[in-house]
């Protein structure tokens, strides 16, 4: 199934966050309310790539869910680097198959192996990595020299990459596969049939509760005239969280009463798309 | 908070996966047992909510923002074992469709934020403060809660990272996985969420109970796991302290029993010196001179080191109690003031509530 080209815009609320003028209040609920859009609008990138003629969009998605899953296990036990980084441009190549955009990549590599860097930057140091000194960055107040070792290069070459291995395969998995499709084919990990229909449904109201944040924002933003004092920002916030419950409560006697009319008798259960 | 793959050591992430198991059972058999047929959609709806309050930006001083796992508010308002399945779900739809957590991690970062922070959150707003309390003892009992249940979860959290050096290592004994042994790990998490994002928690769980309070109290009343009342698990609580500690002298008794030495790791210099077979280090020697002397110390009396086990047994009951009831008066101190503090604003709260009903119809849209 295509997503209508109108649901595919790509909405910036962000975009004019560092005008001049616009106060850091105003900015942050900008980039609040940037930050739903993002997530939506990943949810709708990922239904735009599953409908892609690619590789991994052919296989059947209890046996991507089994290969893939499988193949995150196996980097998470391997130790060479450089088997990692064949790991890693295995994935991408995998990734260009299957037709998925190198920006989305991109974006998933900044998010957790840059931070995973950032992490383990300390570790290259002989202080926490004991091991032959490569790069001598200065003394220690005791005399003791500060410097990267060969041991916390090989720790921290296979910490990222081993990150970053997992988490192009996890993005493959997500980007090449429908979010209900990708939850039935859990099955075949052995998750339970009711776990199955509580995640298909909380991926169906995720996005109407991040469009109702996101609007939350923007509502917000829009009778903003001058930003009050921090505590009457935060009360909004908590009034907006509670909105929310709210909201989560009025639906959900919604949604059984619908259940219901469907014919739910209490039992779980999921189309059976078999082919 | 989350953790992602390549953290934690497949040992790591089978141990948490195996120890979730009985979790999520118990979890889904009580929701069996006490959901009724409508409550199904909400908890699929309630971990949507759940992942959106990850999200939600809340203003902190000095001009930026934080935002809150929201696991604490989730057992406050459907009770621990709904939370267990709420969090899980939410977890899992944000490690499979996000990266965000790992896959193989899974099973840590439910442990963490699915059980660990809910059942401590949930544990310290019903100690803290009674379930059928008014005012701002609730409120603030939610908070108490938020910023206990975050940073229990980071402690335990650092541990499990702090323990991949020790379980996870090759034959040169260099790290596979996260290269920061328990002393950095722990200290890190632990204070960062103490001293951090523990307050935002705290803030966010806080001030949405304060919200609900004045809005929409009925939500705060419903339970969806039949969560025990706090009336009834204290007194039982208090018996199994008391059985503890009149068991409390096997501690002497097994040991001597069974001709074992000291608690490892727990030698004095002198102990230290007799196993080196070496003078112990001066800095350990030094420390033990010039240290706060407890007034009974290894839970004894000064310098009665040989005494006869029966008298030691004593001191040891003494101490178990003591301990135990010190403890318990703060706990019942905290109550106390905080129940007083209650009771005062519990008017003024409710005068309050017409404002906050009309600033939520303006969130919503629905005046304008």
């Amino acid at each position: 199934m295509q997503v209508p080209e109108w649901m595919r815009e790509r909405r910036r609320p962000d975009a004019d966050a560092t005008a001049p003028g616009c106060s850091r209040s105003r900015s942050l609920l900008r980039q609040s309310a940037a930050g739903f859009a993002r997530v939506l609008a990943e949810l709708l990138d990922n239904e735009t790539i599953a409908a892609r003629d690619g590789l991994l969009q052919h296989i059947d998605e209890r046996a991507k869910v089994l290969g893939l899953l499988g193949l995150v296990v196996v980097a998470t036990m391997v130790h060479r680097p450089t088997t990692l980084l064949a790991a890693w441009l295995a994935a991408v190549v995998l990734a260009a198959l299957s037709r998925v955009p190198l920006r989305r990549l991109a974006g998933a590599w900044l998010m957790v192996p840059l931070f995973s860097m950032a992490i383990v930057a300390p570790a290259l140091l002989n202080v926490v990595c004991p091991g032959k000194p490569l790069l001598v960055l200065g003394h220690l107040p005791s005399g003791a020299a500060l410097a990267v070792t060969d041991t916390g290069l090989l720790v921290a070459a296979r910490f990222v990459l081993r990150t970053a291995v997992c988490v192009t395969l996890v993005l493959l998995l997500s980007a090449t596969t429908r979010a209900d499709r990708l939850f039935r084919g859990l099955r075949a990990l052995g998750v339970p049939v009711i776990f199955v229909m509580l995640l298909s449904m909380m991926e169906r109201y995720l996005t109407l509760f991040l469009r109702a944040a996101e609007e939350l924002h923007l509502a917000r933003l829009s009778r903003t005239v001058r930003v009050g004092p921090l505590r009457d920002e935060q009360q909004w916030a908590a009034g907006g969280i509670a909105a929310l419950l709210r909201r989560t409560h009025e639906l959900s006697h919604g949604v059984y009463r619908a259940m219901l009319s469907r014919g739910y008798r209490g039992e779980p259960r999921l189309l059976d798309e078999r082919r | 908070m989350h953790i992602p793959d390549g953290y934690l050591g497949p040992q790591t992430c089978a141990a948490t996966a195996v120890a979730m198991l009985p979790c999520w059972s118990v979890a889904s058999s009580r929701m069996k047992r006490s959901l009724r047929l409508r409550e199904v959609p909400l908890l699929a709806l309630s971990a949507a909510f759940c992942f959106v309050i990850m999200m939600f930006n809340v203003p902190i001083p000095g001009g930026t923002t934080g935002h809150a796992v929201g696991a604490v508010l989730v057992a406050v308002l459907f009770g621990p074992w709904a939370a267990v399945i709420v969090v899980s779900l939410a977890l899992v739809v944000q490690a499979l469709l996000f990266a965000d957590g790992g896959i193989v991690a899974v099973g840590a970062n439910c442990l963490t934020m699915a059980v660990v922070m809910p059942f401590v959150g949930w544990g310290v707003y019903h100690t803290v403060g009674s379930d059928r309390a008014g005012g701002r003892r609730r409120w603030l009992a939610a908070a108490a809660g938020g910023w206990a249940g975050l940073c229990a979860a980071a402690v335990v959290a650092g541990f499990l990272l702090g323990l991949q050096p020790l379980v996870a290592h090759d034959a040169a004994g260099v790290p596979l996985y996260c290269p920061f042994g328990l002393r950095i790990a722990v200290s890190t998490m632990a204070l960062e969420h103490l001293l951090a994002f523990g307050l935002v928690e705290a803030l966010v769980t806080g001030l949405v109970v304060a919200w609900l309070q004045r809005t929409a109290p009925e939500l705060l009343e419903r339970r969806t796991d039949g969560a025990e009342s706090v009336h009834r698990v204290v007194p039982r609580l208090a018996a199994g302290l008391g059985v503890m500690v009149l068991l409390s002298p096997l501690g002497l008794f097994l040991p001597a029993w069974l001709h074992a030495g000291p608690a490892w790791g727990e030698w004095s210099a002198a102990e230290v010196q007799e196993k080196l077979d070496h003078a112990a280090p001066a800095g350990m020697v030094s420390a033990e001179q010039h240290a706060w002397h407890a007034p009974l110390p290894d839970y004894g009396l000064p310098r009665r080191s040989g005494a006869p086990l029966w008298r030691q047994s004593l001191l040891y009951l003494l101490c178990a109690g003591t301990g135990g009831a010190l403890l318990a008066a703060v706990v019942l101190l905290s109550r106390k003031l905080l129940a007083s503090v209650g009771s005062a604003t519990a008017d003024a709260s409710a005068a309050g509530t017409a404002q906050p009903r009309r600033q939520e119809r303006t969130l919503r849209g629905e005046d304008e």
